[in-house]
């Protein structure tokens, strides 16, 4: 009995000292969670096993838990809009524009894929871990490469800041998942579905938090700014999105208002001290996808 | 006359030392904020590389001339790089700090990985949920050619110099 008492308050000791001090904290608890199995306390085991999920639930999602949601968020995207279209150079373009602006974002160091959906409509989304995908609607819109670059830079942005990845830690509680990473979604594949529909409804059906639309439209226009593209580029695009979508009830359910959108880059722009160094390059884009769209 | 050219050399160092130091910028550290950076021995886009930088390496400052800095790296070499490839800040990775110790608490079952994650293809969690959404092959498929597109810093050097961005401008 003394001897249980005593490996109780031991493993009670590496417990506090896991929670004191976060460096090492998955050596401490597996060490915590040993002792208490090999004490025959099964009891406490669970509990600390639970207690590091626990811990693991409440940190930011790394890297490699967001590259799986981010695939199965890119699954959905591609399902729901038409499937990829297939061009291999403007795919290429696109890429290649997507990821001269992602060299100097805020978030330099992960890999961008960039794919075009085979859907009129106009739109664009983003995935976690850099999963972007532009509509062919949307490229129609589009007159120039500065256009295009910025309208990428929107969607970095929701990247960098992990703007989705907050709905997926929402969504998690929502759920009831309490553990992390991509041991509950493997172990417990129906909840995992369950976070990812949550996360797809949001992204493509009633729209992120209108300030993350306008923090996305502030970062559109410094990164495309830090390539070397004229940032009045994106004023242009949002002002003829405008006269096109008039009062189309379903996109601003999505979006914030144009006015907001247009006062925001305006404001950054000037504050900032961006420069309109006229750089649109409309005949590489032309050039480009004259033709295929 | 040996004696007057002497003079004139401490001299001219002096004033030199003096516009090296007096330049706000001197001494500033800086960090890598491209994902790829090269280090010029001149203020052009046409100088030669004399070093290549990864995001995240440290930088100081010797001086700065419009869009272009002088620095100098941690290896002791000197050269000049673009502005907007540096920042005052050190650029966040993919995982910070948190999140790198939340993978780490995680990790006592990170056998249920398989090995493609982050190389290529889907990972079994996004298999396991496109079956279970009904997700045609042919779409597993467009996001596993998504997952393994690769473009080299060097095919985007060489579009951002032909379209005269970043470093190429002027």
């Amino acid at each position: 009995m003394q001897t249980k008492i005593f490996h109780g308050l031991m493993v009670f000791g590496l417990v506090l000292l896991s929670t004191g001090s976060l460096a090492g904290c998955a050596e401490i608890q597996q060490a915590a969670e040993n002792a208490a199995r090999g004490s025959g306390n099964q009891r406490l085991a669970k509990t600390i096993h639970g207690g590091g999920n626990l811990i693991g639930g409440l940190l930011p999602i790394g890297y490699e838990e967001e590259q799986t949601i981010g695939q199965a968020i890119a699954l959905q995207v591609i399902t729901r809009y038409g499937g990829v279209y297939d061009q291999p150079d403007l795919t290429r373009y696109v890429n290649l524009v997507g990821r001269a602006v992602a060299l100097t974002c805020d978030r330099a160091d992960i890999e961008y894929r960039f794919a075009i959906l085979n859907h009129d409509s106009i739109n664009a989304f983003a995935a976690p871990a850099g999963y972007i995908f532009v509509t062919r609607g949307l490229l129609k819109t589009i007159r120039n490469e500065a256009e295009l670059a910025t309208v990428l830079g929107h969607e970095i942005g929701h990247v960098t800041q992990k703007h989705i990845l907050d709905v997926i830690q929402r969504s998690k509680q929502v759920a009831g998942v309490a553990e992390a990473g991509l041991a509950y979604a493997n172990k417990n594949p129906e909840a995992f579905k369950n976070v990812i529909d949550g996360a797809v409804k949001k992204l493509l059906d009633e729209g992120l938090d209108q300030s993350k639309e306008l923090e996305s439209d502030r970062l559109a226009v410094v990164f495309g700014s830090r390539v070397g593209y004229d940032p009045t580029a994106y004023v242009t695009f949002l002002d003829r999105l405008r006269t096109i979508k008039g009062d189309d009830q379903a996109f601003f359910k999505t979006h914030p208002k144009f006015s907001d959108r247009l006062t925001v880059v305006q404001s950054t722009i000037r504050d900032q001290g961006l420069k309109a160094t006229g750089v649109l390059l409309a005949d590489r884009f032309s050039k480009t996808s004259n033709g295929i769209l | 006359m040996n004696h007057r050219c002497a003079c004139l050399a401490v001299m001219v160092s002096l004033v030199t030392a003096a516009i090296v130091i007096t330049d706000p910028a001197f001494g500033e550290t800086v960090y890598v904020a491209a994902k790829s950076a090269q280090l010029r021995s001149g203020k052009t886009s046409l100088d030669p590389v004399v070093a290549s930088l990864r995001l995240g390496e440290t930088l100081e400052v010797v001086k700065r001339d419009d869009r272009w800095l002088q620095v100098l790296t941690t290896k002791g070499v000197t050269g000049w790089i673009y502005s907007t490839n540096v920042s005052s800040s050190k650029p966040m990775g993919g995982d910070n700090e948190l999140a790198a110790l939340g993978q780490s608490v995680r990790r006592t079952d990170a056998s249920a990985v398989t090995a493609s994650a982050g190389a290529r293809g889907l990972d079994k969690a996004s298999e396991d949920y496109a079956k279970r959404s009904g997700i045609t092959q042919q779409q597993r498929d467009a996001v596993d050619r998504m997952t393994a597109y690769k473009i080299s810093d060097e095919e985007i050097q060489a579009f951002l110099k032909y379209g005269r961005l970043g470093e190429y401008a002027d």
